[in-house]
């Protein structure tokens, strides 16, 4: 008589030597050796439990993770859009405060400022002293405009384009 | 289901019997109304499920992009970013025109509850009529101006009324941080930002930038949908003109021809300064008399460039570096030069008669004889005058590109009439722009080549890189050493002609008066007493700097030799102190020793065609003044 083995994953019992017949007056069911791998349905249902719970586990850190990613993500959104306003005040400032500049620099406000609060008056002529011995180039204007070029281009980049 | 329940029931608590009475009373009280009830419900219910089965498939499947499109439409929200416009720099990189955000006063009339409360309480803060801000803000749109570009006063006022549905947006508006100055160069810019004339017309395409956008979405109240649909494409600012203009010039040059304009009574007035060497225009004036008395103005148009004038006698300088370029005549060649000449049936005549005198090319010069000049004019010949004419850049536009620009007038020589090799050689029957002359005056102080006027010096794009202009074009007209001679006749004009009043102590000045009558309008003929008074020059005539020419619209008095040469003289000053050129060292070579004979003083004793510098000067014509063409 070979043993009853569960459905599943049940190897065959390894081969025996045939045993003597047993006699009929004492004929009682034969042992069988249980595989190690064998669950009891009370582990079963157990072991179904533990799994349920990882995986509810899982699933509720997922969903805790992508409201958490939403959340930053969002208040990141919040955050840039404060500073793209920031920046769109302090470029407001930037040019008018350019235009206060350039128009406390133009010539007409200069002139008027010097002719009608300071009293000054043209210069009537010139006087060019010839010096002894070489001279080294004075700055020209261009020279000053080059100048200008390259401090500008230093700032600009950061000023010229809206944010 | 219901019923087979009820029909079970009897069946556990009773009997058999019991079990058969209740099932034929329960069929007795179902009976066949019962049973089309429960199918019509079926009915009805299946029905129904397909309905909104099809109605899912509609919205979901076959309608699904225009639920959609309605849906973003009602959330997403996209703004225009308009760009930022390029400044416009002078030389040194001082604003001449830039563009600075502004708030506007918008409103959503959907959303004002109290219309005729809020345009009571807008209309003192924004100075707009109430009833017309009543108007609109019961219009039925989503938007609408209620004021434009306000100064930040009245912004933060109407940001502290809080209205309902009124709001601030941003608009760039275009300053002027030094006033009109040079406003016919510069141009004008419209309400939307774009360029109406000048150049911020010619270089509009890379003043203006591109707009950009930003897309987000938003709930009913306004508010951003975190998460939701947002782009943002950000504005290109336009680039940057950096002018070849020098912002103090302008305004000492303009501040001088204000002056004589109001002084000699001018309709109006161009002046312009040019560097020698690059062509570059370092102050363009173009100032118009103001209304009843009030000071000059700036002119509508850019009158340089635009405006043609028949030049007078500053196109003998055209017709003698000719000549001597030709060889037909030498510097000190002495010519017998009578008081009038006949050429075909006109009589040309000096503009005070003189007996037979013995010139020099340079007397001629510096007297400003017409006859002296169509006598040269005749021997350089008409198609010879006509090359020079051209090659000096008459009958072509500069090379600026300046929106309207003249290409001035000239005749070709084959319609030349009999008296044309008279008229044109003393610079009438053509017209030629005030640019046109300067750039011939620089060609001759630039040793005999020709520069093309340069207002653009380069573009400054958005990451700040600048980006310089090409060189100017340039080309040969005359020798090096005929531009010499020239420039030595000129320093005659100035020294003792008709041009002492350009005079600058220290230095030598070369130059020459003009002064032409106007030509009517429409007709042949002059007008009465309208003449254009002109002096072009440069400075230090040993090794020019500025080339300058100052062009004034009937003046009183009317000659070039004293309106136009003091206003020259009042800006060479300035620009050889500002650009710290030094006067010549006592030791320099005089420009007179180009083997050019002085001018004789005694030639000066008589009155010319320009005025003259000695010793009585009338303001008004004698009837032999030269005849018209």
């Amino acid at each position: 008589m070979t043993a009853v083995l569960p459905e599943r994953g049940i190897r065959p019992a390894p081969q025996r030597a045939p045993r003597p017949e047993p006699k009929a007056a004492d004929a009682t069911p034969a042992l069988s050796v249980v595989d190690p791998r064998y669950r009891t349905p009370l582990q079963r249902r157990a072991r179904a439990r533990v799994m349920g719970m990882l995986v509810l586990i899982v699933v509720a850190s997922a969903l805790f993770g992508l409201v958490t990613s939403h959340v930053a993500l969002t208040q990141g959104q919040f955050r840039l859009e404060d500073m793209r306003a920031e920046a769109e005040v302090h470029q407001a400032r930037y040019e008018r405060l350019r235009l206060e500049v350039a128009e406390l620099e133009s010539p007409g406000r200069i002139v008027a400022a010097a002719q009608e609060r300071l009293g000054m008056v043209p210069p009537p002529g010139i006087t060019y002293l010839s010096p002894i011995g070489p001279v080294t180039d004075m700055a020209t204007g261009d020279d000053r405009v080059e100048a200008a070029a390259e401090d500008w281009s230093t700032v600009k980049r950061q000023l010229a384009s809206r944010p | 289901m219901t019923a087979r329940g009820r029909s079970t029931g009897p069946r556990r608590n009773g009997s058999a019997a019991n079990t058969r009475r209740a099932g034929a009373a329960d069929r007795g009280r179902r009976g066949p109304n019962s049973r089309g009830r429960l199918a019509a419900t079926r009915a009805a219910m299946v029905i129904a499920f397909l309905v909104l089965a099809a109605r899912v498939v509609q919205v979901q499947g076959v309608a699904a992009d225009r639920y959609s499109a309605v849906g973003e439409s009602q959330r997403i929200r996209s703004v225009t970013l308009p760009a930022e416009r390029g400044a416009i720099f002078d030389r040194s990189g001082r604003d001449l025109a830039l563009t600075v955000r502004q708030s506007t006063v918008v409103a959503d009339p959907r959303m004002v509850e109290d219309p005729l409360g809020a345009a009571g309480t807008l209309a003192p803060v924004l100075g707009v009529d109430a009833a017309l801000l009543q108007t609109r803000l019961t219009r039925d749109l989503g938007f609408v101006y209620l004021a434009r570009r306000v100064d930040d006063a009245v912004a933060e006022k109407v940001k502290a009324l809080a209205i309902p549905g009124v709001s601030l947006i941003d608009e760039p508006e275009r300053f002027l941080p030094a006033g009109e100055m040079a406003l016919p160069l510069l141009g004008k810019v419209g309400s939307d930002n774009n360029g109406l004339s000048g150049l911020e017309t010619q270089y509009e395409d890379r003043l203006a930038g591109k707009p950009g956008q930003i897309v987000v979405e938003r709930d009913p109240r306004g508010g951003d949908i975190p998460g939701g649909v947002r782009r943002f494409d950000p504005s290109a600012r336009g680039d940057d003109l950096v002018l070849t203009l020098d912002r103090s010039l302008q305004y000492e040059t303009e501040r001088a021809l204000a002056a004589e304009i109001v002084s000699s009574n001018s309709k109006s007035g161009t002046a312009i300064v040019m560097q020698t060497r690059s062509g570059e225009i370092l102050a363009l004036a173009n100032l118009q008399a103001g209304v009843d008395g009030a000071a000059p103005r700036q002119a509508d148009k850019n009158m340089a460039v635009t405006n043609v004038f028949e030049p007078g006698s500053v196109n003998k300088v055209i017709t003698i570096s000719a000549a001597l370029e030709e060889g037909i005549i030498k510097p000190d060649d002495v010519l017998d030069v009578p008081g009038t000449i006949k050429v075909a049936d006109h009589v040309f005549s000096e503009h005070d008669p003189h007996p037979l005198a013995k010139w020099s090319i340079t007397d001629i010069m510096a007297n400003s004889s017409n006859v002296g000049s169509i006598m040269i004019g005749q021997r350089v010949g008409k198609q010879r005058i006509d090359n020079y004419l051209r090659d000096y850049g008459f009958g072509a536009k500069t090379g600026l590109g300046f929106p309207g620009e003249s290409r001035g007038i000239l005749l070709d020589p084959k319609k030349w009439s009999g008296t044309s090799i008279g008229t044109v050689p003393i610079g009438q029957g053509l017209a030629v722009t005030s640019m046109q002359m300067l750039a011939a005056y620089n060609a001759v102080a630039n040793g005999g080549t020709w520069v093309a006027p340069k207002l653009v010096k380069a573009t400054v794009d958005t990451e700040g890189r600048r980006h310089p202009t090409p060189e100017a074009e340039t080309r040969r007209v005359v020798s090096a050493r005929t531009a010499q001679q020239v420039t030595a006749m000129l320093s005659e004009v100035v020294r003792v002609g008709t041009g002492t009043a350009a005079a600058v102590d220290g230095y030598t000045v070369a130059g020459k008066t003009g002064t032409a009558r106007k030509p009517l309008e429409g007709a042949r003929g002059y007008q009465a007493g309208a003449y254009v008074a002109t002096f072009a020059g440069f400075v230090p005539a040993e090794r020019p700097e500025f080339t300058v020419i100052v062009v004034l619209d009937e003046p009183t008095p009317i000659y070039g030799g004293l309106v136009s040469a003091p206003v020259f003289a009042q800006v060479a000053r300035y620009a050889l102190r500002q650009y710290q050129v030094p006067p010549p060292p006592p030791d320099a070579v005089p420009v007179a020793a180009a083997g050019v004979p002085k001018s004789t003083p005694a030639s000066a004793g008589q009155a010319t065609s320009d005025g003259a510098a000695i010793p009585v000067v009338t303001t008004t014509l004698p009837a032999s003044s030269p005849p018209t063409p």
